[in-house]
């Protein structure tokens, strides 16, 4: 894995573009775009304060970067420079803005959720969408980039709205039998939509692309229920992890649970592997003989090296006790992810910070426990293979594909690896990039293993 | 038993108490003496007897006496000893034959009394024994029944203090449940109040929000716009359509099309593996059932013989199924009854084949059983030599193991982040490949060089023992010529014995003819001893079984040679070719230990190790 040099970044905003031929980085109120495999700069725009959000459009060719604060957004193109776009949503405010998938739209959400704004690049139109809900997640296009559903909130009742992408139709529109609607996610096939209540009560709906009710799921009552949920690529699976500490694996033929996946705080199957981080003292010189001599010198050094070990079982992990009288208490499954084949699922117990499951979907059982030194801050999937990378906020990326583990240092001093980006959209070479970025005014640096 | 002789034991008693008592009346106790002392002894009872009876009955007193035994008799009942008397007046007479027969008779009764004596006395003995033994018993039962009753007693308190935690735990549980009941109708109750609650709010809040919809959105906020330098295309290249009412119910019924399209696409495809799937299935429960077939169609013999009806039915069945089984369109068929009809046959012979493969497991398990034993010993031994070979194998492999890592740790000395390393690792190997590439190719050419030098040596020695033969023959023939010229002229001989002791010092001076001989080795053999060693080596030199090795110790050597050439030692200052070759010679055997020594250790090594690994490179 190569590194390259560090750049300043402030509040985290770097993203690659969709084709992953270049990466956009804001400082302050400055946009820099770089060429993705030069890392030279493109262009360079400036906005008029602080960039609180970039986003780049699906054909990557314009960027979107929203200025909260004064309730703005400004957008740039990167064929021509000198084209500009400012939208001000006024004294409304703003709260969020996005690209829709077409990438000629920007739907701007008002402060309090007053309605949802379309512009639109192409015409002078402007829609308006009323009622939507603040919720965790209350937009999602398909993956064709053709449906919008919208979770909207009216006569204190939850609604769902499908409107088509192309001229903002409304196609459907049916309300969920749900308290408080929580999050709503379409399968990755587009035809699936699925719906769940909030922490408050363990329930999942799914809706078919025209309305109609396929399935609800409800597995237990009187306790805080889902926490996350993902699908799986192949839209097989939905695995939904809730607060009791378990993700259940929904199939899309029954819509019943498979299997129910717990996270126990000590494992003693001897078929799974435990990888733990531990830390390495300085090495030893064990012979007199030093040869090469030079390559001590061309080694990375640091102060702290650490590697995976394959612990032996039974292990028991670190697990925190949740404070029962505070608010979005540390348990539950807090993160979930499917491996781009669908084979693997990677999880993580918020009562168990310091550790990631991995799952075998193929044989529906746990294939590799990963305990690290520190709290896992995220975690995400190489595109194109089953390789897992996780940060945890110290100045290591660690890499888990099934053939095992690697803790790998991030040059550069007092980094730390808050986020982890790949992208590998790019014809040609198979190229993934990897991006961590120190938190605050920091510099990021971006690295591309061959 | 105990109840007799508990009856019978005061009878005895009192019986002999009776007897005493009439005796101690009399106030001689005669008999009961005599009893005593028949008890005590029966032999010398005749001579007591005599002594007894004249102690009792005297010349004197033999009608008292008489008397006195009359009335005894007679009140015991026996008959009395006096005759009747006629008359009043008259003394009764004595019946001997009374006397006699009373005598007998209590003789007879005292034996049978004796008998009986004897009889009670053993049963005596018996019932105290059994007595004792019973005491014995009831001791014990009493022991036990106390020990158990203070078990029971135990138990029964346990048993109640079980009891006591039993109904605790119930009432526990009650309340427990009680509370669980209790905390789930205020679970409830919070639930509504908080939905009743929050959907107030959120009526509030949807208030407010509408009127912060009207105040925002209704004055005209000159703000609210969007500046574009200009107008971008659509990405699919359409242009944007305006929306009219009368387009809209269209549009509406596209986007319904376009939907359901969506969907049906996806029903489709869903659909198309769903059958793919079955008819995936389908194929391998076909090839199930005709590989059932064959296997159980052997076997068709047997159970028909048998005559089994169960089996004998299902059989039959089999073979309508295997003629229904060429008909392959009827496994297109997806209706029901073709799947019933499937199912069952397959059941069936599921059903068979799981009985024959338990009669398998059955058999074999037997077969097992018979055989394990004299298996098991053969098996055994076989097994510890195996382990034992294997172990020595392990330890082999471990301390080859063991030797490879400290190889690699030398090497690999300083640095030890193996992960991080591993990803450089690459990059150091093909630095050091061409680096040791190039002084492989250096190696070379010196060796090259080396071994031209080497042959011109060869060539320089083979031609000085040419030169030498040569003055060899010469001196030999201008020895001869001297032999003859003294066998000619005596004066001259004793020049020439000096000559010859001034050539060869210690050569046998007496026969010239076998001179010729050392004189020709001599050459070799005479300036310091080393060329020996060195055709030695030159012999040896096809003959040794891997000449890198030796290319290896020669390139050692030549390095060695150019520092020890600075270091000027007295050996490599010889002048003539010989003895440089020879001292070439020298520093080949030399090098090893000069190697190991750790002067040049650190080159040493790096040489040796570049030739190892060179060794590998072609």
């Amino acid at each position: 894995m190569n590194f390259s040099e560090v750049f300043k970044l402030s509040s985290l905003l770097c993203k690659f573009s969709p084709d992953g031929k270049y990466l956009a980085s804001c400082v302050q109120y400055r946009l820099v775009v770089r060429d993705a495999n030069t890392l030279q700069i493109c262009q360079l725009y400036t906005c008029l304060d602080q960039i609180q959000h970039v986003e780049w459009s699906a054909d990557s060719l314009f960027i979107l970067c929203a200025l909260y604060k004064r309730g703005l957004v400004q957008v740039w193109s990167l064929e021509q420079p000198e084209w500009h776009c400012k939208i001000d949503e006024g004294s409304a405010g703003l709260v969020a803005s996005c690209w829709s998938p077409d990438g000629r739209h920007i739907l701007n959400t008002t402060e309090f959720h007053l309605r949802i704004t379309v512009w639109s690049l192409c015409t002078k139109s402007v829609s308006y969408i009323k009622y939507p809900k603040a919720c965790q997640q209350g937009i999602t296009f398909t993956r064709d980039g053709r449906y919008l559903a919208l979770a909207e909130r009216r006569d204190c009742k939850d609604y769902v709205s499908i409107l088509v992408c192309s001229d903002w139709q409304l196609l459907r529109h049916f309300d969920t039998d749900t308290q408080d609607l929580a999050g709503i996610e379409w399968a990755p096939n587009g035809c699936v939509l699925a719906a769940w209540d909030s922490c408050l009560e363990y329930k999942i709906l799914l809706y078919s692309l025209d309305g109609r009710l396929l399935s609800t799921f409800c597995a237990y009552e009187w306790s805080l229920g889902i926490k996350s949920v993902a699908w799986s690529p192949s839209s097989q699976f939905l695995a939904v992890g809730s607060y009791d500490g378990k993700v259940r694996i929904l199939n899309h033929v029954t819509w019943k649970m498979i299997t129910e996946f717990g996270h126990p705080a000590t494992i003693n199957n001897p078929k799974i592997v435990v990888y733990k981080e531990a830390e390495k003292s300085p090495p030893l010189v064990l012979g007199r003989l030093a040869f090469p001599p030079p390559r001590a010198a061309a080694g990375p050094l640091s102060s702290t090296e650490s590697k995976y070990e394959v612990a032996s079982v039974p292990v028991s992990l670190q697990t925190l006790k949740p404070a029962p009288d505070r608010a979005n208490p540390r348990i539950g499954i807090g993160a979930m992810a499917f491996s781009p084949d669908s084979c693997f699922l990677a999880t993580r117990s918020d009562s168990v910070p310091t550790a990631v499951w991995i799952w075998d979907i193929q044989k529906l059982r746990l294939l590799a426990a990963l305990e690290q030194l520190s709290a896992v801050r995220c975690f995400q999937w190489d595109p194109r293979q089953a390789r897992l990378a996780i940060c945890t906020g110290g100045s290591k990326v660690y890499l888990w594909s099934p053939a095992g583990c690697v803790s790998v240092q991030v040059p550069g001093e007092d980094f730390k690896c808050l986020y982890y980006k790949t992208e590998s959209k790019g014809s040609g070479p198979r190229r993934s990039c990897e991006a961590a970025f120190r938190c605050g005014q920091a510099p990021a640096s971006e690295s591309r293993p061959c | 038993m105990g109840d007799w002789m508990t009856v019978t034991d005061p009878g005895l008693s009192s019986e002999s108490k009776y007897i005493s008592q009439y005796t101690s009346e009399t106030k001689m106790s005669p008999s009961s003496l005599y009893s005593q002392q028949v008890l005590c002894s029966s032999i010398p009872l005749s001579k007591n007897v005599h002594s007894f009876f004249s102690a009792f009955c005297t010349e004197e007193n033999i009608e008292q006496s008489i008397s006195y035994l009359d009335q005894e008799l007679t009140t015991f009942g026996f008959p009395s000893l006096y005759e009747e008397s006629k008359g009043k007046e008259t003394k009764r007479e004595l019946n001997i034959v009374a006397v006699l027969n009373c005598m007998n008779e209590l003789l007879v009764l005292q034996r049978k009394n004796l008998l009986a004596q004897e009889n009670v006395e053993t049963q005596n003995l018996k019932l105290g024994s059994d007595m004792d033994h019973l005491q014995n018993c009831y001791a014990k039962l009493k022991e036990q029944l106390e020990t158990s009753r203070r078990e029971m007693i135990g138990l029964q308190e346990r048993d109640r203090q079980l009891q006591c935690k039993n109904r605790n735990l119930h009432q526990l549980l009650k309340n427990e449940k009680d509370e669980v009941q209790k905390l789930q109708n205020i679970i409830a109750s919070r639930a509504t109040q908080y939905n009743h609650d929050m959907k107030r709010k959120e009526r509030e809040y949807n208030k407010l929000k509408e009127r912060l919809h009207q105040l925002v959105m209704n004055k005209k906020d000159k703000k609210i716009a969007m500046e574009v330098l200009n107008y971008v295309g659509r990405a699919d290249g359409k242009r944007g359509s305006w929306r009219t009412g009368k387009t809209e119910a269209s549009f509406f019924l596209r986007n319904e099309d376009e939907m359901y399209k969506i969907l049906l696409n996806d029903y489709e495809y869903r659909q198309k593996q769903i059958l793919m799937e079955n008819a995936e299935l389908k194929k391998v429960l076909q090839q199930m059932k005709k590989e059932m077939i064959s296997l159980l169609s052997p076997q068709k013999q047997k159970p028909r013989e048998r005559a089994d009806d169960s089996t004998g039915t299902v059989i039959s069945d089999i073979e309508e199924d295997a003629g229904e089984l060429s008909r392959e369109s009827m496994w297109d068929l997806s209706c029901e009854t073709v799947r019933e009809q499937l199912t069952n046959s397959i059941r069936k012979q599921w059903r068979i084949l799981k009985s024959h493969v338990e009669k398998l497991d059955n058999q074999v398990s037997k077969v097992h059983v018979e055989g394990f034993n004299d298996e098991d010993v053969i098996s055994r031994q076989d097994h510890e030599q195996e382990t034992e070979k294997l172990e020595l194998e392990i330890q082999q492999c471990k301390e080859m193991i063991k030797t490879q890592q400290q190889l690699l740790q030398q090497q690999l000395a300083t640095a030890c982040d193996d992960d991080t390393t591993s990803l450089l690792r690459d990059c150091y190997l093909l630095e050091e490949k061409e680096r040791l590439k190039e002084e492989w190719s250096l190696f070379k050419e010196q060796k090259k060089n080396f071994e031209k030098e080497r042959r011109s040596f060869t060539e320089a020695a083979i031609r000085l023992g040419l030169e030498r033969k040569a003055f060899e023959e010469e001196r030999a023939s201008w020895l001869k010529q001297q032999f003859l010229n003294m066998t000619t002229f005596d004066h001259q001989n004793s020049e020439n014995v000096k000559l010859l002791s001034a050539f060869s010092g210690s050569s046998d001076r007496d026969n010239p003819t076998v001179h010729s001989r050392p004189r020709q080795k001599k050459p070799h053999g005479a300036p310091s001893g080393s060329p020996v060693c060195m055709s030695k080596l030159t012999k040896s030199l096809p003959a040794s079984p891997s000449t890198s090795d030796f290319c290896q110790t020669r390139s050692c050597v030549s390095e060695h040679s150019s520092i020890s050439v600075l270091n000027t030692t007295p050996e490599e200052s010889k002048p003539n070719q010989v003895g440089r070759e020879c001292t070439n010679q020298k520093w080949s055997v030399a090098s090893r230990p000069d190697s190991q020594e750790g002067g040049y250790s650190g080159r040493s090594s790096t040489y040796a190790n570049s030739h190892v690994e060179k060794d590998d490179l072609p």
